[in-house]
Formats: structure tokens, sequence, C-alpha cells
């Protein structure tokens, strides 16, 4: 109740000076309003700040504060002040509350990087080969990638079998090389070409 | 199955080598390099890129 009244009033008062503003001098309007009104604004959350203060003495703490959550009507109302801020600074000129209006927002803008949780991503990172690698180092980074990056093993099995989706990844080598041996062409080539261009040679038993 | 070398497995040249290396040792002689390799993969995929049927 008292919080509402607070907040209609400086609220009101504010807007209504900054109305007032357009109606009187430059000098009137920076000398004598602009100062009502942030002293105004100042005063409403210095009034509101003691009343929570008073309130929630002694209140017991049911929950952490959740960062980085905000209600949207907050964030309306964030915006909203800078809205109106900037909004009254055109009107007053000063190029001091401009500057007040961009610290603000790197002040939070900083809070929310620095202090707010983040949400990541991580791609999976690019291997990059030494050129001249050895063929074992060469196999032993094929097996992560394909185990992992690659994303094979969703549809190839790790067991001699092969299923009803991919050919066995266990006996794929010689499965290479004797279908490259049948199309008469090196088994590099054959293997390039599946991987790059699967639709151009179908495993017998498989449609695409 | 889809394209190592396009979007969502997206794997690099040397990436796909090494795969490749890994996937002969699976029953066979591994065959393939780095960078010894490259020029045949870069003609596969030009040959995929036009939408050539193999042989
Ligand atoms: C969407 C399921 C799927 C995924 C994912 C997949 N494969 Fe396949 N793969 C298949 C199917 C189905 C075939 C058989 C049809 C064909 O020849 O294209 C096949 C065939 C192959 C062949 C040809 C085998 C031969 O005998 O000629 C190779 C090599 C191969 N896959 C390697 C890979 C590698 C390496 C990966 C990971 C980058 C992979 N596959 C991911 C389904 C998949």
């Amino acid at each position: 109740m008292i919080r509402g009244l607070i907040i209609t009033v400086s609220t009101g008062g504010v807007l209504f000076l900054g109305v007032l503003g357009y109606t009187v001098s430059a000098a009137v309007r920076v000398r004598v309003l602009s100062p009502i009104q942030f002293s105004l604004f100042f005063a409403a959350i210095l009034a509101l700040f003691l009343l929570d203060f008073f309130m929630y003495r002694g209140a017991r703490i049911i929950g952490e504060p959740r960062w980085g959550q905000m209600p949207e009507r907050s964030q309306y109302a964030l915006i909203g002040i800078t809205v109106t801020f900037t909004w009254l600074t055109m009107k007053t000129g000063v190029l001091k509350l401009a500057l007040i209006v961009i610290v603000l927002n790197l002040a939070f803008l900083y809070i929310g990087i620095e202090y707010l949780p983040q949400s990541e991503s991580r791609p999976p990172k690019t291997i990059v080969l030494k050129p001249g690698i050895s063929q074992a180092d060469l196999v032993s980074i094929g097996e992560k990638i394909v185990f992992d990056k690659g994303q094979c093993m969703v549809c190839h099995s790790e067991t001699p079998s092969t299923t009803e989706r991919a050919p066995a990844m266990a006996t794929i080598g010689a499965e290479i090389a004797r279908e490259a041996k049948e199309r008469g062409i090196t088994p590099e080539q054959h293997l390039f070409e599946s991987l790059v261009s699967p639709v151009a040679y179908i495993v017998k038993g498989f449609k695409t | 199955m889809p394209a190592a070398n396009e979007s969502p497995t997206s794997l690099t040249d040397g990436e796909i080598i090494a795969m490749a290396a890994y996937l002969q040792s699976q029953g066979s002689n591994v065959t393939v390099s780095y960078p010894g390799s490259v020029p045949l993969l870069k003609a596969e995929e030009a040959k995929a890129a036009r939408g050539e049927k193999g042989k």
C-alpha cells in the first residue's frame, strides 16, 4: 500500500515535471526542474529501501534470491527507466544526465556479464593435425572422432555384426578393402567417397 | 548416411583423413596419411559437390 503510494507519487511527480519542462525555458528546466526530478526519484528509492528494511527486519529467509532471473514486468520497468531518463534528458539537454544514463547502463551490463549465470555453448573443437603425423597418431585421433565428434556410432555398431542401420565398425576396414577391389579403385578413394558422397556407392543390402 | 564434411558433422579434411585411418585400421592396412591424402580427399569432395555418381 505505502509502496504503491510512494511509487505513484514519485513517478507522477517526475512525469509531471518532465511534461512541465516542455513549457518553460531551458534554463529553468536545467537548473530547477531536473534537480527536483532527480531528488524525487532518489527519495522514492530511498523511501522504498527504508520501508523494505523495516518490513523485512527479522524476517526469515525462505529462499535464495535467484540472480539472473527476472519477472517480465521488472524487465519492462528496467527498460522503461532508461527510456524515460533518455527521453527527459533529450528534453533537458544535459550532457551530464546522458552520461549518467550511459554509466548506469554500463554498470547493469557489467553486473549482468560478470555476476549473473550465463549459458555457455561448447561447440566441438576442430582438431588440427600436424603435417607428417604418424599413422598410429592418425588412427587414435580418428578413433576419437568416430566415437565422439563424428557421431558415427549413432548408426554403426561397435560389435562385429552389421546392424539393420549400418555396416559394423569393427570390420569396416576389411569391407572397404574388399569393396574397393571389387570396384577396381583404391581403398582410399572408395573410403573418401563413402565419407563425403555417401550416396555414390551403397553397400549391398542398404538403400541409402 | 550423412556426408562427413557437411552439416551436421562438418568435419575438416584432416579430421576426415584421421577418421579414414581409423576405419582402415579396423581390419585392413592403413594407407591414408596426412597431408599426403589431402589431394585425393579434395578430389572426392569436388566430385560429390558436382553430384557425380560412383561407378
Ligand atoms: C545416419 C546413420 C549413419 C551415420 C550417423 C553414419 N553412418 Fe556410415 N553408413 C550408414 C549406412 C546406412 C551405410 C551403408 C550404406 C552406404 O554404403 O552408404 C554406411 C556406410 C558407411 C561406410 C561405407 C562402408 C563400406 O563398406 O563401404 C563408411 C566408411 C561409413 N559408413 C563410415 C561412417 C563414419 C566414419 C561415420 C561418422 C562420421 C558414419 N559412417 C556415420 C549410416 C550411418
